[in-house]
C-alpha cells in the first residue's frame, strides 16, 4: 500500500505533529500509515482523507499484487 | 538532538553515575580497609541496574504525561492492535511455557530425577515470563509496526 500523504500534508503545510493531533492518533501512528507500513481503520483512513482534503481512493493507492 | 538518543543518554548516564556513586558509598561503608571488594563491586552494580530501570520507567511516564498535555490520546487504535497482538502471543507463549513446567514435574523430577519447583516457583517464573514476554512484544511490535 502506498499513500500520497507526504505530498498533501505538504501541500496543505501540515507537520506530523499537526495531523495527529487532528486526527485524533499518536505521532508514531502517521509515520508508520505514511511509510506503508500500517494498514489504518476506515475511521481513521475517513478522518485521515477529510482532514487532506481529498478522498480514501485518492489518498490511499493498494498495488494489486 | 533526537529524543531517542537523549532518552538513552539519560538511562546510560543514570546507570554510570549510580554505579560510581554505590561503589563509592560501598567501599566507604563497608569495604575492607584498603579499598575493593568484588561484592561491594557486583552489589552496585545490581543496584545500578535498578536505579537505571527505574530512571527509565521514570521518563517514559514524564514523556506519556507531556504527550498527553499536548493532546495526543495515551493509546490509539495502532498501539490497542499492537498490544492486542502481544497479549495474544504473550498468553499462547505462556501456556505452552506451564505445560513444560508440568511435564517437567511429571518427567523431569519422576524419571530424570531433577529438582522439583514448588508452587511459588513455578509461579514466579510463569508470572515473569508473561510479564517479560509481553513487555518485550509489545516494545518489539510498536518499533516494527
Amino acid at each position: 500500500m502506498r499513500t500520497r500523504m507526504k505530498e498533501l500534508r505538504a501541500r496543505y503545510d501540515l507537520t506530523q505533529e499537526e495531523l495527529a493531533k487532528e486526527v485524533g492518533v499518536r505521532r508514531e501512528t502517521i509515520l508508520f500509515v505514511e511509510n506503508g507500513k500500517y494498514v489504518p481503520s476506515l475511521k481513521l483512513a475517513h478522518d485521515l482523507a477529510k482532514a487532506l482534503q481529498t478522498t480514501i481512493d485518492e489518498l490511499f493507492i493498494f498495488d494489486d499484487e | 538532538m533526537e529524543e531517542v538518543t537523549v532518552s538513552r543518554l539519560w538511562v546510560a548516564g543514570t546507570a554510570v553515575i549510580s554505579l560510581i556513586a554505590f561503589v563509592v558509598l560501598g567501599v566507604i561503608l563497608g569495604g575492607p580497609p584498603l579499598g575493593w571488594d568484588i561484592h561491594i563491586v557486583l552489589a552496585s552494580a545490581v543496584l545500578a541496574v535498578i536505579v537505571a530501570t527505574a530512571s527509565a520507567l521514570l521518563w517514559s511516564v514524564r514523556k506519556k504525561q507531556q504527550e498527553t498535555k499536548a493532546g495526543y490520546p495515551a493509546k490509539d487504535e495502532r498501539t490497542k492492535l499492537l498490544e492486542g497482538r502481544a497479549g495474544y502471543y504473550t498468553s499462547f507463549v505462556s501456556l505452552y511455557f506451564m505445560l513444560a513446567l508440568l511435564w517437567y514435574n511429571f518427567l523431569g523430577v519422576d524419571l530424570f530425577g531433577l529438582p522439583a519447583l514448588n508452587a511459588s516457583q513455578a509461579l514466579i517464573a510463569s508470572l515473569l515470563v508473561n510479564a517479560l514476554l509481553f513487555a518485550g512484544l509489545r516494545w518489539y511490535f510498536l518499533r516494527k509496526g
